[in-house]
C-alpha cells in the first residue's frame, strides 16, 4: 500500500467514526441529580439572606453611626474657635504678631 | 410545564450534545445538570419566539463549550504550575469493557485521534460538525441553535469537514 491510499483510508475510517458515536447510557437519577443540585443552591441563598445579610447590614449600619460620630466630634473641635476675633488671635499668636498689626489680614 | 417533564424530555439530547463536546461521561453529566439549572432558573426570561427546546439545546452547547475553555485554562495554568514542581496529577480513569482488548485499542486511539482533530477545528465549526452528527438535529434547527443562517451552516459543515481531513491526513502522514 502506498502512502496516499494508506493516509486516504485511515482518514476514511477516522471520519466514519462520526456517524457511529458513543451514545450517553440512560443515567435514571439524572432529574434528581439537577433537583440536588437546585436545593443545594437555594439553601446556601437562603442562609445568606437570613443570617449573613442582615449581619452585614448591621455592620454597616454600626460602621456608617461610627463615621458620622467621629466626624461630628472633630466639627465640634473645629467651632471652639468661634468668632473672628478670636481666629485673628489664634493666627497673629501663631505668627508672633502684635494685635496692632492685625490690619495687615485686613480682616477687621 | 412541570420541570421535571421538561428535564426528563430533554435530557437525553442534552446529555449526548455535552458528552460530544467533553467526550466523558461524568463531565458531560455535571455539564446536563448545570444546563437544567440555568433552564431553571431563566424560564422566566425565556422568550417564546425561540422553541424552548432549541433555547434547551444552546444553553448545552454554550455551556460545553465554557467547560472546554475552563479545562484549557487549567491546563495552561497546570503547565506553568508544574514548571515550579506544584503539578496535581489528573488522570482519566478508562473502564475495562468485555470487547476484543486490541480491537477496542485501536478504536480508543481512533477516537482519540478524531477528538483531538475535532478539538482543532474553530469553535463554530467544531459546533456545526457535532451537532450535524448527532441523532436528532436537522439543519434548521442547528442553524437556529447557532444563529446562523441555513447556507451559512452548510458552508461551516463543508469547511469543518474539510479542516477535519486535512488535520487527519497530517496526523496520519507523522504515521507511516
Amino acid at each position: 500500500m502506498n502512502k496516499k491510499d494508506y493516509i486516504d483510508q485511515e482518514v476514511s475510517k477516522t471520519i466514519g467514526l462520526l456517524d457511529n458515536q458513543f451514545e450517553m447510557p440512560p443515567n435514571p437519577f439524572f432529574y434528581t441529580r439537577v433537583k440536588a443540585r437546585l436545593d443545594k443552591k437555594y439553601k446556601k441563598r437562603n442562609v445568606f439572606s437570613a443570617i449573613l445579610k442582615p449581619a452585614l447590614f448591621t455592620v454597616l449600619f454600626a460602621i456608617n453611626l461610627g463615621t458620622g460620630a467621629w466626624y461630628l466630634s472633630g466639627d465640634q473641635e473645629d467651632t471652639q474657635i468661634e468668632s473672628r476675633k478670636e481666629l485673628i488671635e489664634t493666627l497673629s499668636g501663631d505668627l508672633n504678631l502684635d494685635s496692632s498689626h492685625s490690619d495687615i489680614f485686613n480682616l477687621e | 410545564m412541570d420541570f421535571e417533564v421538561l428535564v426528563k424530555a430533554h435530557q437525553e439530547k442534552v446529555r449526548n450534545t455535552c458528552f460530544r463536546y467533553v467526550n466523558n461521561v461524568e463531565d458531560a453529566d455535571d455539564i446536563a445538570q448545570e444546563v437544567f439549572v440555568q433552564v431553571y432558573e431563566s424560564l422566566s426570561n425565556f422568550r417564546e419566539e425561540a422553541q424552548l427546546s432549541t433555547w434547551i439545546y444552546r444553553i448545552a452547547v454554550n455551556k460545553s463549550l465554557d467547560f472546554l475553555r475552563m479545562k484549557k485554562r487549567k491546563k495552561r495554568f497546570g503547565i506553568i504550575t508544574s514548571l515550579f514542581g506544584f503539578s496535581e496529577e489528573n488522570e482519566e480513569e478508562v473502564l475495562p469493557s468485555d470487547s476484543d482488548p486490541h480491537m477496542e485499542l485501536e478504536e480508543n486511539e481512533r477516537n482519540q485521534v478524531l477528538n483531538n482533530a475535532i478539538e482543532m477545528l474553530p469553535e463554530n465549526q467544531r459546533t456545526a460538525i457535532i451537532l450535524s452528527k448527532l441523532d436528532g438535529y436537522s439543519n434548521k434547527e442547528i442553524a437556529v441553535i447557532m444563529d446562523v443562517s441555513l447556507s451559512a451552516l452548510e458552508a461551516l459543515i463543508h469547511r469543518a469537514k474539510k479542516n477535519l481531513q486535512k488535520h487527519l491526513a497530517n496526523y496520519f502522514e507523522k504515521q507511516f
